[in-house]
């Protein structure tokens, strides 16, 4: 019961505070992202990664680093913050069903860390992150 | 209709194409140009002109209505090089794009090499593609919008491989077998090939450019060993590119304070050239109360010229003669100017040196004195980007 409650506080304190951010986040998806990315996140097979359940790769050694390490995260004209936020939006919105139990939103201390560093053989870091995945 | 008149008005027909013929053969002899072109030969788009002699030479068939990269030239000068895109229904169905090889004296295509069909459709701007100094690899740079490079071995005709180079594009010439590309970071990107052009090692080095504050724009000019690219403020960012890693070399700005107060800026689409025998650094500029959004997008109305040895700025002059109003006008669509000025500019290398502009037609002009030597090409296309033919001075 108490646990139950605690819970239920839980989720009302994290929906007010990506309600707060909800609308400069979904903002910043159409005006960086969305143009290759699409509408519902679903990218163009060969092409444009789908977002889609792209928080599976959260669940793997190095694949909170490697998602802002992409070129389109890491190289995108918005500053740590909003980086951040839309990373976070992008992850509840389009991949609610592949997000870690314990996952901890991004910050913008954390992603102007790791985009510092950006990927130089995406394709390589993508197929060793897929691999753990897949088993 | 009897037999006879039908012969009779065959032999009729039959005599009078070929009579047209020969009058058609008599006016439109085609000539064998040279494969040593004359230190004046210049495309205007894919017209090749003598604009010494405001002569029209010839014309490459080069397709998509301006969407091609410029030409690269083989080192031997027989050869020339751009990349096109072709779809199985026209304006839609299944893309192919290809290194397309000409003939430098009959301007006739010869071969193609087909490559993956990703290269990025920018139209006729600079960094579409690059010629490694060794003059054996020709890279594409391709936008899907992943950003890679299409190797491509111009000797052997033939496709070598694809690198990746995320989050950085276009590409230049920057080595024997080395290409620099920009990153959206305001980084540089450096693509070392290898003897067969596979790739051998790519380095990022942040910090060349404020892709934010004050980006810099694609017209990039080589001098020697260094790359110049100059940013919307008007501010030149060297990059060194003789040793193993790039060296970004101290920024300086075309503007003075004054300048600046007066709204200065640089414009225009090709807006640099160097003259290298005199270093001599000539840039398109324009007065805009506002910044502009794309310096691109506005003709320059004035061309300054600089010693890049002093850093000085040393002439001014005006970009297209005076003209008649009518004959002055605003394009649009792709490529579209603010059509009241030069949207582009080019120097000749050889002895006596021409400086061209595209802007309301084509005027030439002495490099050094300004002098006018044409101020209005005749008989030749108004506008397009302008390529050097002897690229090899």
């Amino acid at each position: 019961m108490r646990l139950t409650f605690l819970l239920a506080v839980l989720v009302f304190v994290f929906n007010l505070f990506s309600e707060a951010n909800a609308e400069s986040a979904h903002f910043n998806y159409i005006l960086h992202c969305q143009g290759c990315h699409l509408v519902n996140g679903g990218g163009t097979s060969g092409k444009i990664p789908a977002l889609i359940g792209v928080g599976r790769f959260l669940s793997v050694e190095g694949g909170r680093e490697f998602l802002v390490r992409v070129p389109g995260v890491s190289g995108s004209l918005v500053n740590d913050a909003e980086l951040a936020e839309v990373l976070n939006w992008i992850l509840y919105e389009f991949s609610p069903d592949n997000l870690p139990r314990d996952f901890e939103p991004y910050d913008a201390e954390e992603v102007g860390r790791y985009r510092k560093d950006p990927l130089v053989d995406v394709e390589h870091a993508k197929d060793r992150l897929l691999s753990l995945i897949e088993t | 209709m009897n037999v006879k008149i039908q012969s009779f008005l065959f032999i009729a027909i039959f005599w009078t194409n070929v009579c047209f013929a020969q009058t058609f053969d008599s006016h439109g002899a085609s000539e064998v140009l040279p494969v040593e072109p004359e230190p004046d030969w210049v495309f205007i788009g894919s017209s090749l002109v003598d604009v010494m002699d405001n002569k029209f030479l010839g014309i490459a068939g080069v397709s998509g209505g301006g969407m091609g990269s410029s030409f690269t030239f083989s080192a031997d000068n027989r050869f020339m090089f751009t990349v096109e895109s072709f779809y199985s229904r026209g304006n839609r169905g299944q893309r192919t794009d290809t290194v397309t090889i000409f003939d430098t004296s009959t301007l006739a295509p010869v071969d193609e090499i087909i490559v993956p069909p990703k290269r990025a459709l920018m139209g006729s701007i600079d960094g579409a593609t690059a010629l490694s100094d060794e003059n054996r690899f020709l890279a594409v740079f391709n936008l899907t919008p992943a950003t890679s490079l299409s190797v491509v071995d111009i000797e052997r005709r033939e496709f070598v491989g694809e690198i990746s180079t995320p989050g950085c594009s276009l590409v230049y010439p920057a080595g024997e077998r080395r290409y620099l590309m920009l990153c959206a970071d305001g980084g540089v990107l450096s693509v070392t090939l290898d003897e067969d052009g596979g790739e051998l090692s790519k380095t990022r080095t942040a910090g060349y450019f404020d892709p934010e504050g004050d980006p810099i724009t694609e017209a990039g000019v080589r001098y020697g060993d260094q790359w110049l690219f100059v940013s919307f403020g008007g501010v030149v960012h060297p990059l060194d590119v003789s040793g193993a890693t790039l060296q970004f070399e101290d920024s300086w700005s075309l503007l003075t304070d004054e300048d600046r107060a007066e709204n200065w800026r640089i414009a225009g689409k090709q807006h640099l050239v160097i003259h290298q025998a005199t270093s001599r650094l000539y840039s398109l500029v324009r007065q805009s109360e506002e910044p502009l959004d794309d310096p691109g997008d506005m003709d320059g109305t004035e061309i300054w010229v600089y010693d890049l040895e002093s850093r000085q700025r040393v002439q001014r002059l005006e970009a297209v003669p005076e003209r008649e109003d009518e004959e002055i006008g605003a394009t649009t669509g792709i490529g579209s100017t603010s059509g009241d000025g030069a949207s582009g500019i080019l120097v000749t290398q050889g002895d006596g040196s021409v400086l061209v502009t595209v802007g309301g037609g084509v005027s030439v002009r002495n490099a050094i004195t300004g002098e006018y030597i044409h101020e209005q090409l005749k008989n030749v296309p108004g506008s397009g980007r302008l390529t050097l033919r002897n690229q090899a001075q």
